[in-house]
């Protein structure tokens, strides 16, 4: 005899869910047993009991319908309202209707044929770039929610395709999100931690790779309006060309590549100024916590883990300021792209700003900027991950905001201890206009190469962690930004200074090629130099405790643009 | 029918024998067998059936909707959703079943489909809501009073009312899935059905199932 079946087993047979196989030895196992039968009726006579206690008894007792119950026919009458096509084409008939009375056939030919050319040749878009990226979002979102005890994990393919080189390589990796905290399994590989920094550059809040966060953030990013068109295999592709200001940053342009049919984005491509990425989803699961390895949950639920090789793990700490933890932080891309959203908005020469990094956080010390300025560094970096805005002295307890080299103000009534520049200027009104002309070249050309030696000291030539690439193209930006600003004031502080010093025979003509430089270098000799001319022009032309004459201060000057000539030179190759 | 409505419907027609569709989500292969049926046909009797057709399937689901939003409704409430939001959904289940038949999808019981849309919606509620999830009873009813204060008079009660009594409580206590699978079951759903509803495989259904079937014998056994 076989063994006696259980309620389970029961139940199944009485629902019909049990195999073929099954069912047909639960069947001869009955014949043969009487205590199983019998255990069978009462299961049957229980879930009779049952159903008679929903109906008699649970059903009622659950609330009326709050409101009267509305017609059903308008909300039916609602799903029939036309699409723009059928608009389109109930025009078309009303004028054909006026215009063809009479040839009725012909006039249904002739729609046919119309309609026939226009499918044809002229594909029907669903809906436009923007709608079309919004369904995407409530699809996959609704896709991705996590519930409670589940864990999405994400299985994509990235595929980084080098600019110069055209050479490309892909990896695969693994991607988990709970319903507090995502974490990409990056394991070493250089593919995929260049991706992520590139995502945490941008500001893109920490989510699977591939869903309606991180679409929405690239969207953001690229701020500038889609385009869709439609593909061969039927599918759509939006596509977002950054604006000059993205495009400056490193973002070019960021692909979707979009199934209509359920709205699903399938694969993204960003193309960056160094390279491009296309990303692709191989698989999505929702795993009961249980199926999860114990290491990745013990990474999401924040319990001591196993070390991780170059594991990442994004974590929402709360809404305003989101932390990074890993093993292997580095936030010199953060501190970097902090630095050149500064840089855009020329508030890294100037201003009363001073950048310092923690080892969670990049904190940006600002509590002596203007307000103006506080606002645009609150709208610009206010949600950026790993950033944290000082707004008030009392809230630094880093050391405090070390004043950036600033604009002064010209001291009235400047008088110099050389009456030889007076005769030469004619009039003390001439003499002070010129004399603050001079002096804001002067300034501007220090205060860059503070910015400059600043980014030196930073980066040194021999750093020990090398710059993730669209970070390096960042720095390379502002480097040669600040050069090309250089040149073009040195040239003009030269025009100004040349009449006064060819008066007192002196050639303050441009420096031939020096020592080759590095950046780093170039930068903290110009900075030296810009910081000596300033000095010896406040002498010479300004109230000053150490005043200069003729002859002491144009051989320095003249040195001086020679060396910065020289630092200029080597910072624009 | 107005002229423009004919060429309207002309067009419509046109665009599924074409296989193109102006909203891609509401193309289905149902559509394309449908559209390849209606090639065989002239295009005025294929008009006249669009028109035919569309009444009787008006006429069907406005029947069922008299017939059966309440019960849709309180299926709804029995998941945990509030009345209000039940008694919008319970309308929207039968637009849900109204396009269905509109677009030909294959409804083998109309009941049935509409309890299936239902228990989805209460799933998709789950997600969206945070708190937990409790059946809200009526609080005039004696019958509610009676089942959330688990006391029976044995003297006012039969036994056997008291015995359904116990069971419509843990009815009410059961897991938001257990509940939901208990109801769907009932309604005559399969596994597999319950189970595509609620995204979980087979077998997690049918434990729930059984659990919940377990939990309520011991309602009749007490």
């Amino acid at each position: 005899m076989t063994d006696h079946l259980s309620q389970k087993q029961l139940l199944r047979y009485l629902d019909g869910e049990l195999s073929k196989s099954s069912a047909s030895a639960a069947t001869e196992h009955l014949h043969a047993c009487w205590t199983c039968r019998g255990e069978l009726d009462r299961v049957k006579k229980d879930i009779e009991s049952i159903v008679d206690a929903h109906d008699q008894i649970f059903a009622p007792s659950l609330p009326p319908p709050p409101n009267p119950w509305s017609r059903l026919e308008p909300q039916l009458r609602a799903t029939r309202r036309p699409s723009r096509a059928a608009v389109a084409l109930r025009h078309i008939g009303s004028f054909m209707a006026m215009s063809l009375r009479p040839s009725l056939p012909l006039a249904t030919a002739t729609l046919v044929m119309v309609l026939i050319v226009s499918l044809i040749w002229v594909p029907v878009m669903p809906c436009s770039a923007k709608e079309m990226l919004q369904r995407v979002e409530v699809a996959d979102a609704k896709r991705l929610e996590v519930v409670p005890k589940r864990v999405i994990r994400q299985r994509v393919w990235v595929k980084r395709t080098g600019r110069q080189s055209s050479t490309s390589e892909t990896s695969r990796f693994e991607s988990w999100k709970s319903r507090t905290s995502t974490y990409w399994a990056v394991q070493d590989d250089g593919v995929i931690s260049d991706l992520l920094s590139r995502y945490k550059s941008f500001g893109i809040a920490p989510t699977l790779p591939l869903s309606p966060v991180a679409f929405a953030g690239w969207t953001t990013a690229a701020a500038s309006e889609p385009t869709a068109s439609r593909q061969s295999d039927g599918t759509m592709e939006v596509r977002i060309v950054a604006n000059s200001g993205t495009r400056a940053r490193g973002l070019d342009k960021v692909t979707f590549h979009v199934q209509p049919d359920i709205w699903h984005v399938d694969e993204l491509t960003l193309s960056f100024a160094d390279a491009a990425f296309e990303i692709g989803e191989e698989a999505l699961n929702v795993l009961e916590q249980r199926d999860v390895p114990k290491d990745v949950l013990a990474v999401l639920e924040r319990l001591p883990s196993p070390p991780l090789a170059s594991a990442l793990n994004l974590t929402t700490a709360s809404p305003s300021r989101t932390l990074v933890r890993s093993a292997t932080l580095n936030l010199d891309g953060v501190e970097l792209g902090v630095r050149y959203s500064l840089h855009q908005i020329g508030a890294d020469i100037g201003d009363s700003i001073d950048i310092s990094t923690g080892l969670r956080e990049v904190q940006v010390h600002a509590w002596g900027a203007p307000p103006e300025r506080k606002k645009q560094l609150l709208a610009m970096l206010g949600d950026r991950p790993n950033v944290h805005l000082v707004f008030h002295p009392e809230d630094d307890s880093a050391t405090p905001a070390k004043g950036v080299v600033a604009i002064p103000q010209l001291p009235s009534g400047s008088r110099q201890c050389d009456e030889r520049l007076r005769k030469f200027f004619g009039s003390a009104e001439i003499e002070e206009n010129y004399t603050r002309t001079v002096l804001l070249e002067s300034t501007e050309i220090l205060a860059r190469f503070y910015a400059l030696r600043a980014l030196a000291e930073r980066w040194p030539a021999r750093k020990a962690l090398p710059l993730p690439p669209y970070a390096q193209v960042q720095l390379t930006t502002m480097i040669q930004d600040h050069a090309r600003q250089l040149h073009s004031r040195v040239e003009q502080l030269r025009a100004q200074l040349g009449p006064l010093a060819q008066n007192f025979g002196y050639d303050i003509g441009p420096a031939g090629d020096g020592v080759v430089q590095t950046w780093q270098d170039a930068s903290i000799s110009g900075f030296d130099a810009a910081s000596g001319i300033d000095r010896v022009l406040r002498a010479l032309l300004t109230t000053s405790s150490t005043p200069a004459c003729v002859e002491e201060a144009f051989p320095r000057l003249q040195e001086g643009l020679q060396q910065i000539d020289r630092a200029v030179r080597a910072l624009q190759k | 029918m107005s002229l423009g409505s004919f060429w309207e419907r002309v067009g419509s027609i046109g665009l599924k024998k074409l296989g193109k569709s102006v909203a891609p989500s509401d193309y289905t292969h149902a559509d394309a067998m449908a559209a390849n049926h209606h090639s065989s046909l002239s295009i005025t009797t294929q008009v006249a059936a669009c028109f035919a057709e569309t009444k009787s399937i008006d006429e069907r689901v406005t029947t069922l909707y008299e017939v059966h939003r309440e019960r849709i409704y309180r299926f709804l409430v029995a998941q945990g959703l509030d009345p209000g939001t039940a008694q919008d959904a319970a309308q929207d289940v039968f637009v849900d079943l109204y396009m269905a038949l509109k677009k030909r999808r294959e409804v083998r019981s109309e009941l049935g489909w509409l309890y299936a849309v239902a228990g989805r919606t209460a799933v998709d509620y789950w997600r969206r809501e945070r708190r937990a999830i409790r059946v809200e009873l009526d609080a005039d009813p004696a019958m509610a009073e009676k089942i959330t204060a688990q006391e029976c008079n044995p003297e006012t009660e039969t036994a056997e009312r008291e015995r359904l009594i116990r069971i419509a409580d843990r009815l009410r206590r059961l897991s938001k899935e257990q509940r939901l699978c208990v109801h769907l079951r009932m309604q005559g759903l399969r596994y597999r059905e319950i189970a595509k509803i609620l995204e979980v495989s087979t077998s997690t259904a049918a434990e729930w199932i059984s659990s919940a079937v377990d939990r309520l014998r011991g309602g009749v056994r007490d």
